[in-house]
């Protein structure tokens, strides 16, 4: 089930949902739980489609930190991080395109839907094509991307969007 | 041992037809999933894994190759099977006494008809324990806790045990995975 987003998501939010990734002939999928906390706090959990396996990143402003297996290793940045466990994601970029938005950086190529939203991007090297949640009016915020990269393709569906102050405050 | 307790729990069940109800909870005890479906397996390494709800995943495996078919991400791969990949706690039931050994540190509580092994892996895995909980010597529930606290409740609903379970069931069909 899906439920429908907040009218207005603010920019501390969290979004539960499956992604999958497709890499030469491997593929994985796994539940994703993503806390964005401002600009400078990530928390992305990936957990295997059993339940078991968790995998989890949390991204600062100066540092990254992934616990995997039972084992703690930090980065420079998410993506290192990510594809060091097999998920080579633009995971900082991957941050704005959740929100149906271009990454700051990096040169765009966009197709806007009459209603404003963005509905093809390309950027990074990753072609992207979002479909929303048919609220007409709110915040566009997208419940399907479908990406693909010269080496990966990448499909998330989102499950839930939700605002997420306290989880926010408590962190 | 303990080791030895468990493996002959686990060989005296030669074949597990169930349904199963999943719970995955956060350390602070919040519900982050739950899912349904329906699990068989035949020791050693025949598995047929199929969640229902709320997405549609299945993992078969016939003992030498591995599927898994991700309906909602229309995704299907497969791939020589071996345990570790496998990743699905209830592979644990087709394991041989040498790997329960290899792999695991075994204890087993015991409290009137109910047996409840706790397997610690020696060899880091995607599971930092896992409990194994039989009555009257039959399989009825296994937990799993991971590196992150999260716990994963399985509850077995109607097991049969040891009955005669078709070739077919673990082997992957596209065409029914996709028409279902």
């Amino acid at each position: 089930c899906t439920t429908l987003p907040p009218a207005q998501l603010g920019e501390s939010w969290q979004l539960k949902g499956r992604i999958g990734l497709w890499l030469d002939n491997q593929q994985e999928s796994s539940q994703v739980d993503w806390l964005q906390c401002g600009d400078n706090y990530s928390r992305i959990r990936l957990t295997g489609p059993m339940g078991v396996g968790g995998a989890e990143i949390i991204a600062t402003a100066k540092t990254a930190t992934l616990n995997y297996k039972g084992d703690i290793r930090h980065a420079a940045n998410a993506e290192a991080l990510a594809s060091d466990i097999g998920w080579p994601i633009p995971v900082s970029a991957l941050r704005h395109w959740l929100r149906g938005r271009p990454a700051p950086n990096g040169e765009i190529a966009a197709r806007i839907s009459p209603n404003g939203q963005i509905t093809e991007l390309q950027q990074l090297g990753w072609s992207l094509q979002f479909s929303y949640h048919n609220a007409a009016d709110g915040d566009p915020l997208p419940q399907k991307i479908d990406g693909r990269s010269d080496f990966a393709r990448l499909k998330l569906i989102v499950k839930q969007w939700q605002n997420a102050p306290q989880e926010c405050s408590q962190r | 041992g303990d080791v030895a307790q468990l493996h002959l729990h686990l060989s005296s069940m030669k074949t597990l037809d169930a349904k199963f109800k999943q719970t995955v909870m956060d350390d602070s005890g919040n519900i982050l999933q739950q899912s349904e479906g329906v699990l068989a397996v035949e020791r050693p390494n025949k598995i047929r894994w199929e969640s229902t709800s709320p997405f549609r995943y299945l993992l078969v495996s016939d003992g030498e190759t591995l599927w898994r078919y991700d309906a909602e991400l229309e995704q299907v791969n497969t791939e020589a099977f071996d345990t570790e990949v496998a990743q699905a706690p209830a592979m644990i039931i087709g394991a041989s006494i040498e790997q329960l050994d290899a792999q695991f540190d075994v204890k087993l509580h015991k409290q009137d008809t109910l047996r409840e092994f706790t397997l610690i892996p020696k060899v880091p895995q995607m599971f930092s324990e896992m409990t194994l909980r039989f009555r009257q010597g039959k399989l009825i529930a296994m937990q799993l806790s991971d590196n992150l606290e999260q716990r994963t409740f399985i509850e077995f609903v109607a097991p049969k045990y040891n009955t005669r379970l078709p070739a077919s069931l673990f082997r992957f069909d596209p065409e029914t995975a996709a028409s279902q």
